[in-house]
């Protein structure tokens, strides 16, 4: 807080032909917008899902259950010659004990998981540089946005870095995770995010890291990941 | 390099003259409205959206005051700081101040249009700290020592010839003008800075009053890697980046991506509440807002221009104007161009100093057409003019030409006259070795053929002979 505060809020106030102080009341704003008509079931929503990713270059699939989503994660290690992964904290890939199985998959290939405590300032900083050097870096999701192909993860469950730094970004989700639109997930995170559902950063992704900066030229990767995949474990429950 | 919006007439018709650029600026822009056109077909529903998203913009700016308090409230109980500043030297100091006691001797920053208005750049500068553009298009025309030519593209009126020899002198890698290559180069070469720096700085594309949630839109990631890495973060705000509630941004955010770039959504969107929390394995452990004055309660005060503070900087207006697609955004002198520009260059800077923008305009009205928030830019342009036309800030010219309009305008008789005078004078100056000029019209424009006959005669013929409408 400082001197300017009160001297911009007077100029505001005088602008606004209001004397005195904060007497401005919130006046909600009538929703007269009609909603497209959406479709709905996990399955067709993740369809739609699927088609708006693949149309920005994401790279979404099906997998019938963990297993083949572990083998998918081999062949794509394989394919494009990953040597070190990250895996998050995400309750997904505890559930699974991702790190540790893919450790026993992949024995020429490096494992790093999201561990110990954050608190320290060491180990967020040892946890940094790993990042920086990982080609591939697992994690889950918070929800899915069908009508744009986004996901959306919180702070809460894995670092900010994790979906940012490395070569490759894989997104294990699961069906029940999976919204139309951004307005229902908001009406999801609630009517009252004040009350502390709001974790300190939400992060949207939607494809993978582009520009076009020069000469309107389409480029991935630009300072994020070059492939951003999404991949749904499970049918729809 | 520093231009003034006082000479737009001059850059206007340099960079008309730049066969070159002129494509550049119409294929871009082009471009830009065809996928724009292509996103907003899919949302049947366009029109409700501009108008909800113009009214909860008219609530937060006719309610300002209330919202900045509340947004500063909602910050503070998250763990954030909020810093207001008057003008730019505040603003700018207060950052310089922050850097001083991190001993930051970098800084690293994405892409901020009020970082740009207050020249928060050079005042790092002068202050012995580097700052570190990391937009790739802010990248660019750093290193060319140059200013953004488009709000969206900063880069655009560069070829990927001229970056690529600007590589190959100013950092010694060989040349390409690959832009995959030139891409690569400037990721590998920011990444080094992303990981060693202390604080990053950002903008704000709308920042909730009730939850203190700033959202950043952007694709290429780096103001994800500007808010994450360093251990301080501070964003700065133009005063009317705020919106009552949370729950109103996915409207803002789906009206911005598909205006802007015609993106569904962008690559990504950051909605940031304070600070990093217990247990998070990243995020700044400071949180700083700068809200920014600037200027802008005095748009405030005048009710028929408050309505440019609900601009959401998508730069769709920049795209339609046939103004900027033959101009480019350089001729502004400013760093808002395009019609919006015109609109808050003079507001901001002065209507004297840049009394050339509001005539910057067809008045064809497409900027208030495709304004995803539904400003009434080309009236805005209008009441400008109208300020300067009372101010008597136009030439004595135009003032007596539109003085003696106006009296024949009035007396029939009169008309009628200066009717005829006016062609036997064209008739007889036509017909001379020096024809008649209009100094600042004439050299660029063909005057019109005169017509065989007045408008008059030809109505009262043609009305005889029973052919009239």
């Amino acid at each position: 807080m400082n001197g300017s505060r009160e001297v911009i809020l007077g100029r505001i106030r005088r602008a606004l032909l209001r004397p005195g102080t904060g007497h401005a009341q919130e006046h909600g704003i009538p929703d007269r917008v009609r909603s497209t008509p959406g479709r709905v079931g996990a399955t067709r929503l993740f369809d739609q899902f699927q088609e708006h990713s693949a149309s920005v270059g994401g790279e979404p699939r099906v997998c019938a259950d963990i297993e083949e989503a572990l083998e998918g994660i081999q062949k794509l290690v394989a394919g494009a010659g990953y040597r070190r992964v990250a895996v998050s904290h995400h309750e997904i890939c505890r559930r699974h004990r991702l790190a540790q199985v893919l450790s026993d998959l992949l024995p020429e290939v490096s494992v790093w998981r999201e561990e110990g405590d954050a608190d320290r300032p060491g180990s967020r900083r040892r946890n940094s540089r790993q990042l920086a050097q990982a080609d591939l870096s697992i994690t889950g999701a918070d929800f899915l946005i069908a009508e744009s192909g986004t996901v959306l993860i919180a702070s809460a469950g894995s670092s900010r870095q994790i979906s940012l730094l490395p070569t490759a970004h894989l997104v294990l989700a699961t069906p029940d995770q999976i919204y139309p639109d951004l307005g229902a997930v908001f009406r999801q995170l609630g009517t009252a995010p004040e009350e502390g559902r709001l974790p300190a950063a939400l992060t949207m992704i939607t494809g993978p890291s582009r520009t076009a900066d020069i000469e309107k030229v389409l480029i991935k990767g630009a300072h994020g990941p070059v492939r951003q995949l999404t991949w749904m474990i499970g049918e729809e429950t | 390099m520093n231009r003034t919006p006082s000479q737009f007439r001059i850059l206007a018709s340099e960079n008309i003259a730049d066969r070159r650029l002129r494509r550049t600026f119409q294929s871009a822009t082009g471009h830009a409205l065809g996928q724009r056109a292509q996103s907003v077909q899919l949302v049947p529903e366009w029109e409700d959206l501009r108008e909800r998203a113009h009214r909860i913009k008219e609530e937060a700016v006719e309610h300002l005051d209330f919202y900045l308090e509340k947004l500063e409230a909602s910050v503070i109980r998250r763990g954030g700081r909020v810093f207001w500043a008057r003008d730019a030297s505040e603003a700018s100091s207060y950052v310089v101040d922050l850097c001083r006691r991190l001993q930051a001797s970098t800084v690293v920053k994405s892409k901020s249009m009020a970082a740009e208005e207050i020249g928060l750049a050079d005042a790092l500068e002068a202050a012995g700290v580097q700052p570190v553009e990391t937009d790739l298009g802010e990248f660019i025309i750093q290193v060319a020592g140059e200013t953004p030519s488009h709000i969206i593209a900063p880069a655009l009126h560069m070829t990927r010839q001229q970056i690529g020899n600007l590589f190959h002198e100013k950092f010694g890698i060989p040349y390409t003008d690959i832009p995959a290559e030139l891409c690569a180069f400037a990721r590998q070469r920011l990444r080094r800075e992303f990981l060693s720096a202390r604080l990053g700085i950002s903008g704000v594309n709308f920042a909730a009053a009730d939850t203190g949630t700033i959202a950043i839109v952007e694709n290429e990631g780096n103001a994800r890697l500007c808010t994450s890495l360093p251990r301080v973060h501070v964003a700065i705000m133009g005063l009317e980046k705020v919106i009552p509630r949370f729950s109103d941004l996915p409207l803002f955010l789906r009206l911005l991506a598909r205006s802007s770039t015609g993106q569904k959504q962008t690559s990504y969107v950051s909605m940031i509440s304070g600070p990093r929390r217990e247990g998070e394995w990243d995020g700044p452990e400071e949180f700083h807002l700068v809200l920014l004055d600037n200027g802008r309660s005095d748009i405030l005060s005048d009710p028929r221009v408050r309505r440019s503070l609900y601009c959401i900087r998508c730069g769709a207006c920049l795209n339609t104007c046939p103004i900027y697609q033959r101009v480019g955004g350089h001729s502004y002198g400013s760093v808002y161009s395009g019609p919006i520009g015109s609109v808050l260059t003079p507001l901001f800077q002065g209507l004297e100093a840049a009394k050339d923008l509001p005539y910057a305009s067809s008045l064809c009205g497409s900027c208030s057409n495709i304004c995803p928030v539904k400003i009434d830019l080309h009236h805005q342009l209008l009441w400008l003019r109208e300020k300067l036309v009372s101010r008597r800030a136009t030439p004595w010219q135009e003032r007596l030409a539109m003085s003696l309009f106006a009296a024949g305008m009035k007396d029939p008789a009169l008309y009628r006259m200066g009717s005829a005078l006016l062609r036997l004078f064209l008739k007889v100056s036509g017909k001379s070795n020096r024809p008649f000029t209009i100094p600042g019209w004439s050299p660029t424009r063909d005057f019109p053929a005169l017509a065989q006959t007045s408008f008059k005669q030809w109505w009262e013929s043609s009305r005889q002979q029973g052919e009239g409408p």
